[in-house]
């Protein structure tokens, strides 16, 4: 066995070390271990995918420059995506919102309008996202870390760098909103074949 | 508050993670235990498993998005590292011996070659005093005001930008003019490089006297494709 099967092999805790040490193989095995969860996560709070590349390879050289000062009080995957989650925000604070399309959402609600096609698995992905994007992004982050990424609350406090409270708060009124705008877009339990 | 005591409001809280079977123990039987007496909780559970279904559903495109740019993507990080530690290369170096200690050494050293006989008359000890002053002098006025450490006598200077920063690439068939007439369009200086992956780093105009962000040089750079290859924001060292 080689040493690049072993370092594949290691859990990130080690990887760290040695990318603190200038290990470039190690990095590109954490970068490939975990570069899909965070671009996913910022793609879907940002819906843009050019930015979403410039910021997943921020967040890495991010990991990159501060491996050294890692402390290990959390989990490796809670600590990159508290850096993903700081760097999203502060991308989404410069950007403006897209505006929803009235035009668009009235042909989407309507019953009448083509009952099959709205059924079809890319009209509801198409729902499902401008539903999403009516979420703030703090709420869109704690549904996102808890169903997408399957994070307790205490990891999501650490990476939102908040209290355990506010998660939970944040999350009930995440959930709140979330029913509303399902409602508004006709998202219901039949969609998801449940 | 423990688990066990805890009130109907405070276990609603924790349902999306029981769903996501993200509890402690404690907690987790708290839940279950509740779940089997309260309708509303469980009704609220339901809610919950559709909205984590309907968020948790994966988005191909989006996987197939990522495939496509992935190899791209991680070819920039590299470069991107590769042109952070090669800024940096000098602090990493181990300290050189400072110059002017090392002279005086050696200075020391060649005289010391020479055994005075303790018969020699005192004015040719007095004129050998004399060469030594002038040599140590010299060897002063050379080298004071120079940094400290080495001296590079060969390779790219070190340089110390006005400006901010960004490290750029070119394609392989850009030619010179090219290159000067991108750099010409943004009032960019390239100094120094090229570096490994081709890098170079380029000083840019005091942002706001050129009229332009740096983010919009970026970009207006990223849209030169048949010229620059990557580009990216230095790093403030």
């Amino acid at each position: 066995m080689n040493a690049t099967v072993n370092a594949a092999e290691l859990p990130d805790s080690e990887l760290l070390e040695k990318i603190a040490g200038g290990d470039r193989e190690a990095f590109k095995i954490l970068y490939g271990r975990y570069v899909r969860q965070v671009f996913s996560f910022i793609f879907k709070l940002t819906g843009d995918s050019k930015l979403t590349e410039e910021v997943t390879n921020d967040v890495f050289f991010d990991v990159w420059k501060g491996a050294g000062g890692f402390q290990g009080r959390s989990a490796v995957l809670t600590w990159i995506f508290g850096i993903t989650h700081n760097k999203t925000m502060n991308e989404l604070r410069k950007k403006t919102p897209d505006p929803v399309d009235p035009e668009e959402f009235v042909r989407v609600a309507n019953p009448d309008d083509g009952a099959e096609e709205i059924v079809e698995k890319k009209d509801r992905s198409e729902r499902m996202k401008k539903a999403l994007n009516e979420l703030s992004p703090d709420h869109r982050t704690v549904l996102e870390l808890t169903f997408f990424e399957g994070m307790s609350y205490q990891e999501i406090a650490a990476v939102m760098d908040c209290p355990v409270n506010t998660v939970k708060t944040r999350m009930f009124y995440a959930k709140e909103k979330l029913k509303e705008v399902f409602t508004k877009y006709g998202i219901s339990q039949e969609d998801f074949a449940l | 508050m423990t688990a066990g005591k805890m009130p109907h409001e405070d276990i609603r809280l924790l349902l999306p993670w029981y769903l996501s079977g993200k509890l402690d123990a404690e907690e987790l039987e708290t839940v279950k235990h509740h779940l089997s007496e309260c309708a509303d909780c469980a009704g609220e559970l339901e809610e919950l498993r559709f909205m984590g279904v309907a968020i948790a559903e994966p988005d191909d495109s989006l996987d197939s998005m990522l495939d496509m740019r992935l190899s791209e993507m991680e070819s920039n990080i590299m470069d991107r590292i590769s042109a952070f530690e090669d800024s940096r290369a000098p602090e990493k170096r181990p300290a050189a011996a400072p110059l002017k200690a090392s002279l005086w050494e050696r200075v020391q050293e060649f005289f010391e070659g020479f055994k005075l006989p303790l018969q020699m008359p005192a004015g040719v000890a007095a004129l050998v005093l004399l060469q030594l002053a002038i040599i140590i002098g010299l060897a002063y006025k050379i080298y004071l005001g120079e940094p400290e450490g080495y001296v590079v006598l060969s390779g790219p200077q070190e340089t110390t930008a006005a400006g901010p920063v960004i490290i750029v690439s070119f394609v392989d068939t850009a030619t010179e003019a090219q290159i000067r007439e991108t750099l010409s369009g943004i009032n960019g200086r390239i100094i120094d490089g090229p570096k490994s992956g081709g890098l170079y780093i380029v000083e840019l105009p005091t942002e706001g006297s050129s009229g332009k962000s740096v983010e919009q040089v970026i970009q207006n750079l990223k849209s030169e494709r048949d010229v620059v290859k990557n580009v990216f924001r230095g790093q403030a060292e």
